[in-house]
């Protein structure tokens, strides 16, 4: 049994009933897409979760390695949740440079030197290519 | 046509216009090449530059953003499962394999290689039979296109071989949150949870760059590798670059007939280059002899990809030249270009203003001609990126992923999405749920959507007279075809 099987089907399901419940509220005509597509998430995801169960006895190894323990997936996901976050506020170069920064400073990947080049020149080659050239106004922040 | 033909083969040797070509095809790879800049902004940005310019100069620059931008997705595609286009998603499948394995050079000749036969093909196609296919594609109704649509998806049964229902899962849920969004027919909101950003629906875009650029982003950050190589002494770059006599051996029919389906699915106005490069690949893993082998890094994969999506841009240029509809937006914003020099599509482009179209078109040849040039010098530099370590790299994409998705709409919200698909993909990958079949299901579901409601409209609420018709009772045979023959397969397998 794949145990994360289980989860994707629980999910799913909760996901296609909650989706069924909220498009019952909609007009006739602008419903009938959303039932089709939650019914079939619903009847596929039951359909995977029965066939999980039904083999139980057997120990299928997960497919998720270790190589990639989740407390490391949370620690990047949380950095680039905090450099998102921090855009709208500092703007997008600050947050860059200091995101490229941490980044590379917590993921031991190259030394200050090299941490602090790399930053700068992403950071630069984004003003000139998209702001410069292209003529894209980034967040600026509350620094700009 | 003859009489333009001279003249306009003359213009497009002009040192100025060889010029603009290098200039727009340069541009064109770049803007590709880069995650969120779709071929359709590349083009959109031309157009103020060909404002002051000669008609015939202004008309080759576009050309050649057009034809350069959507092989330039491929290059990152390939090297960092971070397709630029959407054009390029099918790419990574076998593209990014083949990096892993130390074949990124062997890779991107291909790519180049079957990106310019197919462009050629194309533009042969506009060239000589333009009117002709045009006729042919007026005579598709909404039940065509909504059969058009549905084969498309059946492409999700290919590229989920191995746990078939976890990729109808995934399509499934693609196909529900393409919903989202105002309701075209009754103007009803749906699933857009009083966010105003969510009423044109979910922007393809950011979610295609979360789902295949920052999860890889998040997978490489986490993972132990070094690089993205398996083994990092692997890195081949050999001194040929350009594919050898076996692979082209081994290719010349998948990109033959990916070039068909590219000028084809090009002509269908609403189909675009994503739904050609997900056929063509589809067509060519159903015909490998060794179809297990796609996915894993088979250069078929990347050949079919690749020719179909270049194939799409002559034959999507088609319908917009001879009738003035566009096929796609790219071809929207083109037609703009075409109106700003005060030409107006239709047959009087190819009668009174002859000179001019026939150039843009015989420029097209040698635009694709330029991208592959340049193409194929650079890959020695562009591979060199897979050597740089993962630790370096994955912020960089985080970074080029956020400005790119912001760059689409220039709308936060937009950035949000993108890391809500990242996620979405990142876990997906983990638990081994393909997420393809999510994009491909973005793509083609407000297609299907609104198609199939116009064919049911069209026949009284019933979808049985569209088996009368036999363009659609052809498409339905393919569909069964391609539903059916990965499921036999398979059961094959088993039995075996």
């Amino acid at each position: 049994m794949k145990k994360s099987d289980i989860g994707v089907s629980v999910v799913m399901i909760c996901t296609g009933i909650s989706a069924l419940v909220k498009s019952s509220d909609y007009p006739e005509q602008s419903r009938m897409i959303p039932y089709i597509y939650s019914t079939a998430l619903i009847a596929f995801s039951l359909l995977l979760g029965l066939k999980a169960l039904m083999h139980r006895g057997e120990n299928l190894e997960d497919p998720v390695t270790k190589d990639e323990p989740l407390y490391r997936v949370l620690l990047v996901v949380g950095m680039i949740l905090g450099y998102i976050a921090s855009i709208q506020v500092i703007g997008f170069y600050t947050s860059t440079a200091l995101f490229l920064l941490i980044f590379m400073g917590l993921m031991r990947a190259a030394s200050l030197p090299v941490s602090l080049a790399v930053s700068a020149g992403t950071a630069l080659v984004v003003y000139f290519f998209f702001e410069t050239m292209l003529n894209i106004p980034v967040p600026q922040g509350m620094f700009f | 046509m003859n009489e333009f033909l001279l003249p306009a083969l003359g213009n497009i040797f002009q040192p100025q216009a060889l010029l603009v070509l290098f200039a727009g095809t340069v541009a064109g790879l770049v803007i590709g090449a880069l995650p969120g800049l779709s071929s359709t902004m590349g083009v959109a940005l031309a157009i103020p530059l060909t404002f002051g310019m000669d008609p015939k100069m202004g008309l080759m620059l576009l050309g050649a953003v057009y034809c350069s931008s959507v092989y330039g997705g491929s290059i990152t595609a390939i090297l960092l499962r971070t397709p630029g286009t959407d054009a390029s998603i099918a790419t990574t499948f076998d593209g990014f394999p083949m990096t892993q394995q130390g074949l990124a050079g062997k890779a991107i000749g291909m790519s180049t290689t079957a990106s310019l036969i197919g462009g050629l093909i194309s533009a042969a196609a506009l060239l000589l039979i333009a009117p002709f296919l045009a006729r042919m594609a007026l005579k598709f109704g909404p039940s065509e296109y909504f059969l058009v649509g549905l084969f498309g998806l059946s492409v999700i049964i290919s590229v989920s071989s191995g746990s078939y229902l976890k990729g109808l899962i995934s399509g499934a849920f693609g196909l529900l949150i393409a919903t989202t969004g105002m309701d075209n027919f009754t103007g009803y909101p749906r699933f857009i949870f009083n966010n105003d950003s969510l009423l044109d629906g979910i922007p393809i875009l950011p979610a295609l760059i979360g789902l295949f650029s920052l999860s890889q982003a998040i997978k490489i950050s986490v993972s132990s590798q070094k690089t993205i190589l398996l083994n990092p002494g692997d890195l081949t770059i050999s001194d040929r670059i350009l594919p050898e006599k076996e692979d082209m051996k081994r290719t010349w029919k998948t990109i033959l007939r990916s070039a068909v389906i590219g000028v084809i699915i090009g002509i269908m106005p609403g189909a675009g280059t994503s739904i050609a490069s997900f056929l063509s690949y589809n067509e060519a893993k159903r015909t490998s002899k060794d179809p297990d082998s796609f996915g894993k890094g088979n250069i078929e994969g990347v050949a079919a990809s690749e020719t179909a999506n270049n194939a799409v841009t002559g034959g999507s240029l088609i319908p917009a030249l001879t009738l003035g509809i566009p096929g796609n937006a790219v071809t929207a914003v083109f037609i703009g270009g075409l109106t700003i020099q005060g030409l107006i599509p239709g047959p009087n482009l190819f009668i009174k203003y002859g000179e001019i179209t026939y150039t843009l078109i015989l420029s097209l040849f040698l635009a694709n001609i330029m991208f592959w040039v340049i193409g194929i010098a650079f890959t020695r530099q562009f591979v060199k990126i897979v050597k740089t370590p993962t630790k370096i790299l994955a912020p960089i994409i985080c970074v080029l992923s956020v400005i790119g998705s912001y760059a689409i709409r220039n709308n936060f919200f937009d950035v949000w999405l993108l890391f809500g698909f990242g996620i979405l993909g990142y876990f997906m990958e983990r638990y081994n749920i393909s997420q393809a079949p999510i994009v491909l299901a973005l793509v083609l579901g407000p297609m299907v959507e609104a198609e199939l409601r116009r064919t049911l409209v069209l026949f009284h609420g019933s979808l049985l007279p569209v088996l009368s018709r036999p363009i659609s009772l052809t498409i339905i045979i393919l569909i069964i075809i391609s539903v059916a023959f990965p499921l036999v397969r398979e059961f094959r397998h088993k039995r075996a």
